[in-house]
C-alpha cells in the first residue's frame, strides 16, 4: 500500500474508425474530399498522441475501434504504428474491438505486419490478443496493472463478460480495465440493438472493483459513476465525427486517478477535443423566408452553434416549405465560398399544402388519397420497419416518404405541369 | 349568400366609394370604359378571400397591382352581406393583411368563426389561417374567381367563344379549379419525368427504368468486386496463417558464426549476388515485356483506321444502340397482339370508308357547310326562277298591250331634254300633292263651318232655356205677391209665411232680371270658341288660296313644257310621262331579276366546284353534285373519324407503348446516326451494306487494344516497386558488380573460399523483408521448398493486400453513392408512377361525377330558358354536346366551334358556364358577377338571355352585371314587361357619405 498520495494519469481515446467509408446517403464526398476526411481521422489520432506526450501521461488507453478492419489500408496502419512509436516511453494499451478485431489478417498481428513488410509494433505498444481477460503490469510502474481482452472476430459477443470473474492484480495500487462493450443504460442514439456487443451494466462494472475502466464501442462521451457518485469508468466516444450521428466536438479523455494515503481513489476526467475540425449539421427552416432572409438565418445559426465556417465541415439541411417560385437551394449555394466545406441537402417542399382545395376537384381528391396512403404506410411501417418496396421485398408497400414524394410530384404536375426529380433520402 | 354593399376605401383606382346591391334583382352597373368595373369585381373576391400568399409570381403580384393609386387612401375594403339569415360585415385591410368579420345584428366581432388551421380544422386561435372566403362561399379562391366572376375577358382567356374546344376548360376546372391545368397535362408531365431521368453528376438523360438498370448493374458489379476482394482476403488470411506456421515450424535460428567471419561474409555476398541476379533477370524480363507491349500498342494504333477515343466512343454508342434494340424488340413483341387487333379494326374501318381517310374532320365540317349552303342556294334559285318566269310573262303582256301607246309617249317626250322631263315629273308630283292639299284645306274649311254652325245652334238653345227659366221666375213673383195680398187681412198670419213670401218674391225677381239680361246678350255665350272657329276658317281659306296660286303657277309651267312637245295641254303631257316611266320601270325590274338569277347560278357553280374537290379527293363521282350527296359525304367522313377516334381511344395504351417504342426507335436511330457521324469524322468510308461488319472490325481493334493495355497494366503492377525500371536495372547491375568485386576480393583474401560449397537456400532469409538473420542451419532437403514457398507466399500476400488497399475502400465509397442513387431512382420511379396512376384514376372519377351533376343542372336550367338550345349535355370526359331546336342532329364540341355562328356559340358556351356556376354554388347560392356579358349576341338573343337571368338565375343567385353599353341596357329595359323591369335595377357608385344610389 502506498504511504502517500500516488497518481495515475492517462489519456483515453477510442473509436477513431480510421479508413472507414465516409459516403452515406446524402452525405456524399468527392474522391479528394474523402481523402481529406481520411487524413482528418488520422490526424486526430496523431493529435491525441501529441497531447499524451505533452501532458506526460502514464499511459494511453485505447479500448478498441482504432480502425475499420475491412477497409483499413497499410499506409494508415503504418502511420498509427509510427505515431505510437513516437510516444517512446509512454506505454499504449490497446484492446481490439469488434470493428478492429485481433485476427490473423489484422494489423495488430505481428505476423501480418511482417508478411506485409511493415515495421512491427514498437516496444511501448501492448496489444491484448486473448479472448480471456489478462492482466499485465505497467512496464514502468509496478503499482499499475492493466486488464483487458481482445475481440478475436468481427462478430458480436453475446456473453455478459463483466457478469463473471475478471482478473485483477490485487497487489497493484491502480487496477485499470480496458473494455470494448455496450452499456445497458447508454443514453446515446447510437446504442441501437444491432450494435450491441458484450453488454454490461453499471452495477456489473462496479462489482469488478477496478479503479477505472476505459470503455470503447459507443460514440458519445459518457461517464459512469458508482452509487457514491464516483467515476468508475467512461466512454470517450469517437475521436472525430464522421456522419450525422457524430456531430459537433468529439473528444479524448485526459484522466487522473489519485490514491490517497487511506487508499481512497479519486478519479477526474477531462474531455479534450483533439480533432482539427468538426462535422456540423445545421437544419434551417426556410418557411416564409426569401433569399436574403434565408442567408441571414443561416448566418445566425452558424454563429449560434459556434460553427467555424473556415474549418468545420458544415451540412446545411434545408427544411420546411417555400413558395414554388423560390429555390432555397440556389440561394444557399451562393454561400458556398464562405465555407471550407459546405454540403447542402434540400429537403424542402413547395408550400402546396398551405393552399385551399375544393373537395370536388381531382386535385383535392389526389391530396386526400395521398395523405391517407401516407398515414397507412406510417402505421404499417411502425408495425414492420422493413416495410418498403425499395427494399425489394416482394409484396411490401411503398414507404410514407415515397408516398409523400408522389404527393408532391403529382401536385407539381397538376399545378406547374413540370416535374423535377428529387435526390434526397 | 348575397352582397348588400361593397365599400372600397382604397382599391386600385377606386377611392372612398360604395355600391349597394339588391338581392333578387339583376343589378346593372353601367359605366364607361376605364371606370373601374373590373376593379370592382376584383374587390369582391379579394375582400372575401384576400390575395394569395402562395403560388405563381403573377398571383403573388396581385396584392401589389391593386394597391390604391391614391397613396393616402388605406388599402382596405368592406363587404356587407347576408348569409343563412345572418347579416355580416367583412372588413379587410389588404395593407396590414388583417380581416375582421362582424355580425351586424349584434355588432359582435365573430372573426374567429372564420379562421382555421391549414389542415382545415377550426380552432379559433388568433394565429390560425384566414378562411373567411372559404367558409362563406364553400369554395376556394380560385374556384370562386373562375366560376362566380364571369367576364368576356375570362371567356376569351378560356377560349369560350373563340375557336377552340371548351372541354379542356371544364376538365381543368374539375381537376384543379383553375381554367388552364388539367389532369391530362399532369399525367403527361409525370410520364415525361419517367422518360427523362439523370443520375446525379451526369447530364445524360434516360428513362428512369434504364437508370435503375444501369445503377443496379453497376451495383452488382461492385458487390461482385467486393465479394471477390473478400474471398481474396480470406484466402490471403490463409496464406498469412500458412506463412506464420512455416515460420513457426522453422523458427529463426541464431546465426552461427562459420569457421571464420570471412567465410560467412563470402557466403552472404554470394547469396546476395545470386538474389540480385534473380531480381535482375525478373526485372529485365518484365521491362522487356513492357517495351514489347508498348510497341504492340503503337502498332495497333498505327494500323487502326481510327483513334482509340473514337473506338471507345463507337463502342459506347454501339452498345447503347444494341441495348435499345433489344428493348425495342421486347416492347414490339409485347404490343404485337394488340397492335394486330388494332390494325385489323383499322383496316376494317378503312375498307368501309374507303377513300375517306384522305379527308379530315375539319373538311367534313366544311363539306357539311357547303352542302347546307348549296341546298339553300338551290332553293333560292328555284324560287327566283319561278318568280322570274311569272314576272316576265306578266310584264311582257303588259308591254305588248301598251306598246303602241308607249311608243307615242316616247315619241312625244323626245322633244324634251332629260332635265325638262325630270322637271315635268316633279311638277306633276307637286301638282298631285297640292291637289291633295287643296282637298285637305277645303275639307278643313268645311269642318270649321260645321263648327261655327254648331256654336250658333248651342247659343240658340241656351237662349231658349234662359227664356223658360225667366218665365218660371215671373210665375214665382206673381205667386209670392198673391200670398202677400191674401194674407194682408188675415189676423194671426204667421210671420214666417210673410217673410217667406217676401223672400221668394225678391229672389225670383232678381233671377228673372239676370236671365233677362242673358237673353238680351246671348251672343256672348261661347264667344271665344266662335272667334277661334272663325279664325281657323280664315286661316284655311288663306292656305287654300295660296295652294291654288301654286297650282296655277305649276300648271302654267307644265303648259309651257307641253307646248314644247306639241301636245294640246298639260294633262296629256303628264299622261305621256307616266306611261314612259312605267315602261322603263318594267324593263329595269326585269333586268335586275335577270342579273340576280345569274349571280345565284354563279354562286351555285362555285359551290359545286368547291364540293367537286372534296368528291374528287374522296374518290367519288364528281359529275353530278347535289346537296344530298354532299351531306352524305360529310356524314360519312364524320362517321369515319368518329369510329377512328373510338378505336384510338380503345387502344390508347397501345399509343403509350408505341410512344415508348418510338422513343426507343428514335434513340436507336440517333445512336446509329451518331455512329455514322463519328465514323465519318474519323475519316472512315462507310459501306452502308456492311456497316455492322465495319463496326465489328473497328471494335475488335478496340478489344485487342484493351487486351494489350490490360497486359501493360499487369506488367506495370509487377514493376510497381520500380518507378524507373531502367534506372533500377542500372542500379542493380551496379550492385551486382559491387558484390562481384567483393566476392573476388574475398577470394583473393582467402583462396580456399572458392572451394566452399554453394550456400544453402535458407540463407536467402538474409534478404527477406522481416529482417531475420541468415541461418547457418544444416542443409535440409525440404528447406529449399519451404523457403521458396515462403517467398511465394510473401509475394502473393503483398500483391493481394496492395490491391485491396487500392480498391476496397474506394469501391465501398462508390457503392454507397450508387446505392444512394439507386434508392433515389427507385423512389422517383415508384412515386411518379403512383402519382400518375392515382391522378388518372381520380380524374376519370371526377369527370364522371361532374358530368352527371352538370347534366342534371343543365336539364333544370334549359327547361326554364327560352333560347334556341333544346338540350345541352356533358359526356364522361366533360365534352359538350348540344342540340338546337329545329335541328335533328346534335352538335359535338368540335361542331360547336366550327359549325355554329359566333352568337350561338357564345350563347352555348355562356350557358355551359352558367350551368357550371350553378352546380358549384348549389350548396350555397352565390352571387354571379358578369363583366360585359353577351357582347357577341344579337339583340334578340341578348334580350332572351337577360330575361333568363332575371327569371331563372336571379331568384336563386344574386346577379351583378358590369357593362359599358348604356343605350343597349336602356333599350333592354324597354323590351321587358313591367314585372321583369322591376327586377332590373341600375346601380351606381357613390362617394362615401352621399345619399342615393338607385336610379
Amino acid at each position: 500500500m502506498p504511504s502517500e498520495n500516488s497518481t495515475f494519469k492517462f489519456l483515453q481515446l477510442s473509436d477513431v474508425h480510421l479508413d472507414s467509408p465516409q459516403n452515406r446517403g446524402v452525405l456524399s464526398f468527392s474522391p479528394s474530399q474523402r481523402a481529406a476526411r481520411y487524413t482528418d481521422l488520422v490526424e486526430s489520432l496523431v493529435g491525441a498522441c501529441r497531447v499524451a506526450s505533452d501532458q506526460n501521461v502514464d499511459a494511453v488507453l485505447i479500448p478498441g475501434g482504432i480502425w475499420d478492419h475491412r477497409s483499413i489500408r497499410g499506409d494508415t496502419a503504418g502511420t498509427v504504428v509510427e505515431a505510437i512509436a513516437e510516444l517512446k516511453d509512454i506505454p499504449v494499451f490497446i484492446t481490439p474491438g469488434e470493428g478492429d478485431p485481433y485476427t490473423i489478417d489484422s494489423y495488430y498481428n505481428p505476423a501480418f505486419l511482417s508478411a506485409r513488410g511493415m515495421r512491427s509494433w514498437p516496444q511501448n505498444a501492448h496489444i491484448f490478443n486473448q479472448h480471456e481477460f489478462t492482466t499485465i503490469k505497467h512496464p514502468l510502474r509496478d503499482d499499475v496493472a492493466i486488464t483487458g481482452h481482445a475481440h478475436l472476430s468481427p462478430t458480436r459477443i453475446t456473453e455478459r463478460l463483466l457478469g463473471g470473474y475478471v482478473p485483477r492484480d490485487e497487489g497493484a495500487a491502480f487496477n485499470i480495465l480496458l473494455f470494448h462493450g455496450s452499456l445497458d443504460s447508454y443514453p446515446g442514439m447510437d446504442g441501437m440493438h444491432d450494435r450491441l456487443t458484450a453488454q454490461f451494466s453499471v452495477e456489473e462494472l462496479a462489482a469488478q472493483r477496478f479503479n477505472y475502466t476505459a470503455l470503447g464501442h459507443f460514440h458519445e462521451y459518457t461517464e459512469l459513476c458508482d452509487e457514491n457518485d464516483q467515476i468508475i469508468g467512461a466512454y470517450s466516444g469517437c475521436l472525430c465525427g464522421r456522419n450525422f450521428d457524430e456531430l459537433g466536438p468529439r473528444v479524448a479523455i485526459l484522466g487522473t486517478i489519485v490514491k490517497d494515503a487511506n487508499g481512497t481513489t479519486t478519479t477526474t476526467v477531462e474531455p479534450i477535443e483533439v480533432a482539427s475540425n468538426r462535422l456540423t449539421y445545421l437544419p434551417v427552416d426556410v418557411s416564409g423566408l426569401d433569399a436574403a432572409s434565408l442567408k441571414e438565418e443561416i448566418a445566425y445559426a452558424v454563429q449560434d452553434q459556434e460553427i467555424r465556417p473556415d474549418v468545420d465541415i458544415v451540412c446545411i439541411s434545408l427544411e420546411g416549405t417555400h413558395s414554388p417560385e423560390f429555390d432555397p437551394f440556389e440561394a444557399a449555394q451562393e454561400l458556398r465560398p464562405d465555407f471550407y466545406h459546405l454540403l447542402i441537402v434540400d429537403r424542402t417542399r413547395p408550400d402546396y399544402l398551405a393552399e385551399e382545395y375544393d373537395p370536388r376537384t381531382t386535385e383535392y381528391k389526389f391530396l386526400e388519397s395521398m395523405l391517407e396512403r401516407q398515414t397507412q404506410a406510417e402505421s404499417k411501417r411502425a408495425a414492420d420497419p422493413r416495410a418498403d418496396t425499395l427494399n425489394n421485398v416482394p409484396g411490401f408497400f411503398l414507404s410514407a416518404k415515397t408516398i409523400e414524394d408522389a404527393l408532391y410530384y403529382g401536385l407539381d404536375a397538376l399545378k406547374r405541369q413540370k416535374v423535377s426529380h428529387r435526390h434526397v433520402d | 349568400m348575397w352582397i348588400e354593399k361593397i365599400t372600397l376605401y382604397g382599391f386600385g383606382g377606386i377611392t372612398n366609394e360604395e355600391i349597394e346591391f339588391g338581392s333578387a334583382d339583376v343589378n346593372l352597373i353601367v359605366e364607361p370604359n376605364e371606370y373601374g368595373k373590373s376593379t370592382l369585381a376584383e374587390g369582391i373576391w379579394a375582400t372575401l378571400f384576400d390575395f394569395p400568399e402562395h403560388g405563381t409570381k403573377a398571383a403573388l403580384a396581385e396584392r401589389e397591382t391593386l394597391k390604391p393609386w391614391d397613396r393616402k387612401a388605406p388599402y382596405k375594403a368592406e363587404l356587407d352581406l347576408v348569409i343563412d339569415g345572418r347579416s355580416l360585415k367583412v372588413i379587410r385591410n389588404f395593407g396590414k393583411k388583417e380581416v375582421q368579420v362582424i355580425d351586424r345584428n349584434t355588432n359582435e366581432v365573430i372573426t374567429s368563426e372564420f379562421l382555421g388551421k391549414p389542415d382545415g380544422k377550426s380552432d379559433g386561435k388568433t394565429d390560425a389561417t384566414d378562411q373567411v372566403g372559404f367558409k362563406l362561399t364553400g369554395m376556394t379562391r380560385d374556384l370562386f374567381r373562375n366560376t362566380c366572376l364571369l367576364g368576356q375577358r375570362h371567356l376569351d382567356a378560356h377560349h369560350v367563344g373563340g375557336s377552340t374546344d371548351i372541354a379542356p376548360m371544364f376538365q381543368a376546372m374539375a381537376d384543379t379549379a383553375t381554367p388552364s391545368s388539367t389532369a391530362g397535362g399532369a399525367v403527361e408531365a409525370l410520364q415525361d419525368a419517367l422518360f427523362n431521368y439523370a443520375i446525379s453528376g451526369s447530364t445524360k438523360r434516360m428513362t428512369v427504368e434504364d437508370a435503375i438498370n444501369e445503377l443496379e448493374s453497376t451495383r452488382a458489379d461492385m458487390l461482385q468486386q467486393l465479394a471477390k476482394m473478400e474471398v481474396d482476403h480470406r484466402y490471403t488470411a490463409e496464406l498469412i496463417r500458412e506463412l506464420d506456421e512455416l515460420n513457426n515450424q522453422s523458427p529463426p535460428q541464431t546465426a552461427e558464426v562459420s569457421d571464420s567471419s570471412l567465410a560467412s561474409e563470402y557466403d552472404v555476398a554470394r547469396m546476395e549476388f545470386k538474389e540480385i541476379e534473380r531480381k535482375l533477370e525478373y526485372l529485365g524480363q518484365r521491362y522487356e515485356q513492357k517495351l514489347q507491349l508498348e510497341n504492340d500498342l503503337r502498332n495497333i494504333d498505327q494500323n487502326s483506321s481510327v483513334t482509340s477515343p473514337v473506338t471507345a466512343t463507337l463502342k459506347d454508342l454501339w452498345t447503347r444502340k444494341n441495348s435499345r434494340q433489344t428493348d425495342a424488340d421486347r416492347l414490339a413483341d409485347e404490343i404485337r397482339p394488340q397492335q394486330e387487333e388494332y390494325e385489323r379494326l383499322e383496316q376494317d374501318i378503312l375498307e368501309r370508308y374507303r377513300g375517306l381517310e384522305a379527308l379530315t374532320a375539319d373538311e367534313s365540317n366544311s363539306i357539311s357547310s357547303l352542302a347546307i349552303n348549296l341546298y339553300k342556294l338551290q332553293q333560292e334559285l328555284n324560287d327566283l326562277q319561278k318568280d322570274h318566269q311569272e314576272q316576265t310573262g306578266r310584264h311582257l303582256q303588259k308591254l305588248m298591250m301598251s306598246s303602241q301607246q308607249h311608243g307615242v309617249a316616247l315619241d312625244v317626250l323626245k322633244g324634251l331634254s332629260r332635265s325638262e322631263i325630270e322637271e315635268a315629273k316633279n311638277y306633276s308630283s307637286l301638282l298631285i300633292m297640292f291637289y291633295d292639299q287643296v282637298q285637305e284645306e277645303q275639307k278643313k274649311i268645311q269642318e270649321t263651318k260645321f263648327s261655327i254652325d254648331d256654336i250658333e245652334e248651342r247659343r240658340k238653345s241656351n237662349r231658349t232655356a234662359n227664356i223658360g227659366k225667366m218665365l218660371g221666375c215671373c210665375v214665382a213673383c206673381i205667386a209670392a205677391l198673391l200670398v202677400l195680398v191674401f194674407t194682408h187681412d188675415v189676423k194671426d198670419t204667421p210671420l214666417l209665411v210673410i217673410y217667406g213670401a217676401v223672400g221668394v218674391f225678391l229672389a225670383s225677381l232678381f233671377a228673372g232680371l239676370v236671365l233677362g239680361a242673358m237673353i238680351m246678350r246671348f251672343k256672348y255665350h261661347l264667344k271665344p270658341d266662335a272667334e277661334a272657329a272663325l279664325e281657323e276658317e280664315l286661316k284655311h281659306k288663306k292656305a287654300l288660296a295660296a295652294v291654288k296660286t301654286k297650282i296655277q303657277n305649276l300648271e302654267g309651267k307644265l303648259t309651257g313644257i307641253a307646248v314644247k312637245t306639241g301636245t294640246t295641254n298639260k294633262d296629256d303631257l303628264i299622261k305621256f310621262i307616266n306611261e314612259a316611266s312605267t315602261h322603263e320601270d318594267v324593263l329595269s325590274e326585269q333586268e335586275t331579276r335577270d342579273s340576280s338569277l345569274g349571280n345565284q347560278e354563279a354562286r351555285m357553280g362555285k359551290l359545286e366546284k368547291d364540293l367537286a374537290y372534296f368528291f374528287h379527293k374522296a374518290g367519288r363521282d364528281s359529275t353530278q353534285i347535289d346537296s344530298q350527296r354532299a351531306m352524305d359525304l360529310s356524314q360519312d367522313v364524320a362517321q369515319y373519324h368518329k369510329e377512328k377516334e373510338a378505336l384510338e381511344s380503345q387502344f390508347q395504351n397501345i399509343r403509350t407503348l408505341r410512344k415508348q417504342l418510338d422513343f426507343l426507335l428514335t434513340e436507336i436511330d440517333d445512336s446509329a446516326r451518331e455512329v455514322e457521324t463519328v465514323m465519318r469524322r474519323a475519316g472512315v468510308t462507310i459501306d452502308p451494306d456492311n456497316i455492322e461488319e465495319q463496326i465489328s472490325n473497328l471494335l475488335q481493334v478496340n478489344t485487342d487494344r484493351q487486351t494489350v493495355l490490360n497486359e501493360i497494366a499487369r506488367v506495370e503492377y509487377d514493376l510497381s516497386d520500380y518507378p524507373e525500371p531502367r534506372e533500377a536495372l542500372s542500379n542493380m547491375q551496379f550492385e551486382r558488380d559491387v558484390l562481384k568485386d567483393k566476392i573476388r576480393y574475398l577470394t583473393a583474401q582467402e583462396p580456399a573460399l572458392a572451394n566452399r560449397p554453394e550456400p544453402i537456400p535458407t540463407e536467402l532469409k538474409a534478404v527477406l523483408p522481416w529482417g531475420e538473420k541468415p541461418s547457418e542451419a544444416a542443409p535440409d532437403s525440404s528447406a529449399a521448398d519451404t523457403l521458396a514457398r515462403k517467398e511465394a507466399l510473401v509475394v502473393e500476400i503483398r500483391t493481394a493486400l496492395n490491391y485491396r488497399d487500392e480498391h476496397f475502400l474506394e469501391t465501398m465509397e462508390e457503392l454507397a453513392n450508387i446505392e444512394h442513387e439507386l434508392n433515389c431512382a427507385r423512389r422517383s420511379k415508384h412515386a411518379i408512377t403512383l402519382a400518375r396512376d392515382v391522378i388518372k384514376k381520380l380524374s376519370t372519377e371526377t369527370y364522371e361525377d361532374w358530368s352527371q351533376q352538370l347534366n342534371s343542372e343543365a336539364d333544370r336550367l334549359i327547361s326554364q330558358l327560352n333560347l334556341d338550345i333544346e338540350k345541352l349535355s356533358f359526356d364522361r370526359s366533360l365534352r359538350l354536346t348540344v342540340k338546337l331546336k329545329g335541328h335533328d342532329r346534335e352538335f359535338s364540341s368540335q361542331d360547336i366551334v366550327t359549325r355554329l355562328s359566333t352568337g350561338t356559340r357564345e350563347q352555348v358556351h355562356w350557358l355551359a358556364r352558367i350551368i357550371l356556376t350553378s352546380f358549384l354554388s348549389k350548396r350555397q347560392p352565390l352571387p354571379i358577377v358578369l363583366d360585359e356579358p353577351f357582347s357577341e349576341a344579337d339583340d334578340e338573343r341578348f334580350v332572351s338571355m337577360m330575361k333568363f337571368l332575371i327569371s331563372s338565375i336571379a331568384p336563386n343567385n344574386q346577379v351583378i352585371i358590369l357593362s359599358c353599353h348604356h343605350q343597349r341596357h336602356q333599350w333592354l329595359a324597354s323590351q321587358l314587361n313591367l314585372e321583369e323591369k322591376e327586377k332590373l335595377t341600375f346601380r351606381t357608385r357613390k362617394q362615401l357619405g352621399t345619399p342615393g344610389a338607385v336610379r
